[in-house]
């Protein structure tokens, strides 16, 4: 079996179980912490990205990655927090900057996709 | 080194820590999904509503999940409290029960009894006495003691109070005979003659002093010249056999 074929079967599997695992909790979901759910998805597919640029140019640290995701995570919570606190739509602003951040990674994958660089 | 660890550090060598990476990834994911597929379900739930009706109907279900939450916990609360409000219950049941049961035995006279209590011991009267009771135109069997006597003496002994006794290690209960057969006194089919020692026990201080009071039936008896001697004791008064 290929190397990258793996990688897609474990990541298939983890997503399976990640899913099985929030349906066996009990969570219920709520209109008040939706946006919460909105912003994480949005960090996460970020830290997706921002991960494969980091193994595309060969310097991929798994905690470095881990730390920067906590940290967003923490921040984007809590700005959402101070933003409904202060009924300030703060979150318009998160989702430009994590938007923006998640779109510039993609094109740097961009770029090494199409100048021929390894994968 | 232990399996566990080696397909550990195998698996660390095979995937590179890219793969892992994915893999975390893709579990917060999938908890993502679940919880927007969730959210978009509830979402279609309340299509054709107003603005107002489904801030209304989210809030309220927003409270229904938080009452039910507290119905769940409070239940779980009432569960408990029913375990031990039964296990109180049954304690206080087996104390009920115990304590009825250890009075009824003492009545039944099915349990010993060992403590404080009174030895009484009845003497025929001495041959001179019935002489002289012979002298006074008295039937000289006034000195003998007799079924009937202990029938009394045992009449009186309940009527004061007491809770156990015995005629030489005879427990005496309420569907005992106390027969005469000529020289001897029949007793639970077992033959005795004098000295008879009475065993009492449960009789209060003030109901002893009235055994020897005046115009008791224990003063009638040594009043036919019958020996009674009343002493405080430890007594072991045997059940029921």
């Amino acid at each position: 079996m290929p190397h990258s074929l793996q990688f897609l079967v474990l990541s298939v599997l983890a997503i399976v179980v990640g899913f099985w695992t929030a349906n066996s909790i009990q969570f219920t979901m709520t209109e008040e912490i939706s946006i919460y759910l909105a912003m994480g998805l949005i960090v996460t597919v970020d830290l997706l990205i921002e991960g494969a640029n980091h193994y595309l140019e060969g310097h991929f640290n798994w905690k470095t990655i881990t730390f920067n995701y906590a940290i967003s995570l923490l921040l984007a919570a809590l700005f959402l927090k101070m933003g409904q606190l202060m009924r300030v739509d703060l979150y318009i602003a998160l989702f430009i900057v994590f938007g923006v951040k998640l779109f510039s990674n993609l094109s740097y994958i961009s770029q090494k996709f199409f100048s021929n660089q390894r994968l | 080194m232990k399996p566990a660890p080696i397909l550990v550090k195998r698996m660390a060598e095979y995937f590179p820590p890219f793969a892992w990476f994915l893999v975390f990834v893709a579990l917060i994911l999938g908890v993502f999904i679940n919880f927007s597929s969730d959210l978009r379900r509830k979402s279609t739930a309340y299509q054709g509503f107003s603005a107002e009706q489904f801030k209304k109907t989210r809030r309220l279900s927003t409270a229904l999940n938080r009452v039910e939450r507290i119905n769940t916990r409070l239940e779980s609360e009432i569960a408990l409290l029913n375990h031990d409000i039964a296990r109180e219950l049954k304690q206080a049941y087996q104390y009920t029960y115990q304590r009825k049961y250890d009075r009824l035995s003492s009545i039944a006279g099915i349990k010993p009894w060992l403590g404080d209590g009174l030895e009484i011991t009845l003497k025929d009267a001495p041959s001179q006495t019935s002489r002289s009771l012979s002298r006074l135109n008295e039937n000289p069997n006034g000195g003998i003691v007799h079924n009937t006597d202990l029938v009394l003496a045992m009449n009186t002994l309940w009527s004061l109070g007491a809770q156990a006794v015995s005629i030489n290690d005879q427990r005496i209960l309420s569907g005992t005979a106390i027969t005469c057969a000529g020289p001897i006194i029949l007793i639970n089919q077992t033959r005795m003659s004098p000295p008879f020692v009475l065993k009492v026990a449960g009789l209060k201080p003030e109901q002893i002093r009235r055994l020897d009071q005046r115009g008791s039936y224990f003063n009638y008896l040594k009043s036919y010249g019958i020996s009674v001697d009343i002493a405080q004791k430890k007594v072991s008064i045997p059940g029921i056999s």
